[in-house]
């Protein structure tokens, strides 16, 4: 029983490696085949190239050859059709000359008159006439208008100019007037000097001289408000400058309507500053 | 014992004979294969010569047809210019 078993065992083995033989045997026949397919795919590939450039090369050929066809056509179109420059005039002799030509060239003359003539036309051209000069008129007013403004603006323009430069004038003014009050100070002073030692001897009380200033001198006041100011006690120019502002209007309140505007705020400013050229000249 | 040999060489002797029977069959195929595109190549290559020529001769003609028609009408036009 044992040796039966066995035996079928064995059998089974045998058959089994036959079998996977046959398979492997069998796989290797298919994959040597299917190389040999491929060697020859490569190999019919290989020869079908020359083919293929043959055919490429006919395309382009004769895509060329349609092209060159194509600008020769072209060319020789714009030949045809293309004019010279005397071309239209000779045209137009050769048409205007036939009889048909000239008929149409007596129509389009009539027509023409006809046209001109035409009371419509013509009033249509008068009012366009009538409103070209009337624009032109207006025009011109117009530009009158803007060019006077703009002289007047001009004019401004040059005044304040004017007053910017006359400030700095005035300045200088008071300058020279600071100067000259300084050299009348020291005349003044050198005569009160000397008329008082003369006087010193007559009178033995001590003399005292007041010194009357210039106040023209003094950009705005005139001799008339000079001798306002005198009357209402203000003779010098540190007299006015220590004047008070209500106490400058008042006085010239009563000066009249004329004064009573006045802008006084300049008048005390050079007012101190002749009072200290004065002071000073007199130090010296 | 002598009937297992004979089992045994059956099995090999049929993978054997149908294997073989396969690769005679493969390789005609293959030949036979490879002789009809080479006989297609040929082929194309003498139609592909033949219609070149054709489509040259083609271009020839039309571009001949085309001088024509330029000829002419460029002696209409000098005999319109003339008059």
């Amino acid at each position: 029983m044992a040796t039966k078993t066995k035996r079928k065992a064995d059998n089974k083995k045998s058959l089994n490696n036959a079998l996977i033989n046959a398979t492997v045997a069998t796989i290797n026949t298919t994959v040597e085949n299917g190389e040999k397919w491929q060697e020859l795919t490569k190999k019919l590939v290989k020869k079908s190239e020359p083919v293929r450039r043959k055919q490429m090369d006919m395309v382009f050929e004769t895509a060329t050859a349609v092209k060159n066809q194509v600008t020769t056509g072209k060319d020789r179109m714009l030949d045809l059709v293309g004019y010279e420059e005397d071309m239209v005039e000779r045209a137009f002799e050769y048409a205007s000359n036939t009889t048909v030509g000239k008929k149409v060239m007596d129509v389009a003359e009539n027509i023409k008159e006809k046209v001109t003539e035409n009371p419509m036309v013509k009033k249509v051209e008068k009012t366009t006439e009538d409103l070209k000069s009337k624009g032109t008129a207006k025009l011109n007013d117009i530009r009158e208008d803007v060019l006077g403004q703009a002289k007047k603006i001009l004019n401004k323009g040059e005044e304040m100019v004017e007053k910017a430069l006359d400030t700095k004038k005035t300045a200088k003014k008071v300058q020279k007037n600071v100067a000259k009050a300084k050299e009348t100070v020291k005349a003044t002073a050198k005569v009160a000097t000397k008329k008082a030692s003369a006087q010193a001897k007559k009178v033995a009380t001590t003399a005292t001289t007041v010194v009357k200033d210039d106040l023209k001198l003094i950009k705005g006041i005139g001799p008339k408000l000079e001798k306002i100011f005198n009357e209402n006690g203000i003779e010098t120019f540190a007299q006015l400058a220590k004047a008070s502002e209500a106490k400058i209007k008042s006085i010239l309140d009563k000066a009249g309507p004329i004064f009573k505007n006045a802008n006084f705020t300049d008048w005390v400013k050079q007012a101190e500053a002749m009072a200290k050229a004065v002071v000073t000249s007199k130090k010296a | 014992m002598a009937t297992k040999r004979t089992k045994q060489t059956l099995v090999e002797k049929v993978t054997n004979k149908a294997l073989g029977l396969a690769t005679k069959a493969n390789d005609f195929a293959l030949t036979t294969t490879e002789k009809a595109f080479n006989t297609s190549f040929i082929v194309a290559n003498k139609s592909l010569d033949l219609t070149n020529k054709v489509i040259k001769k083609g271009l020839d003609i039309t571009a001949t047809q085309q001088d024509l028609v330029f000829d002419v009408l460029h002696g209409v036009k000098k005999r319109i210019v003339k008059n």
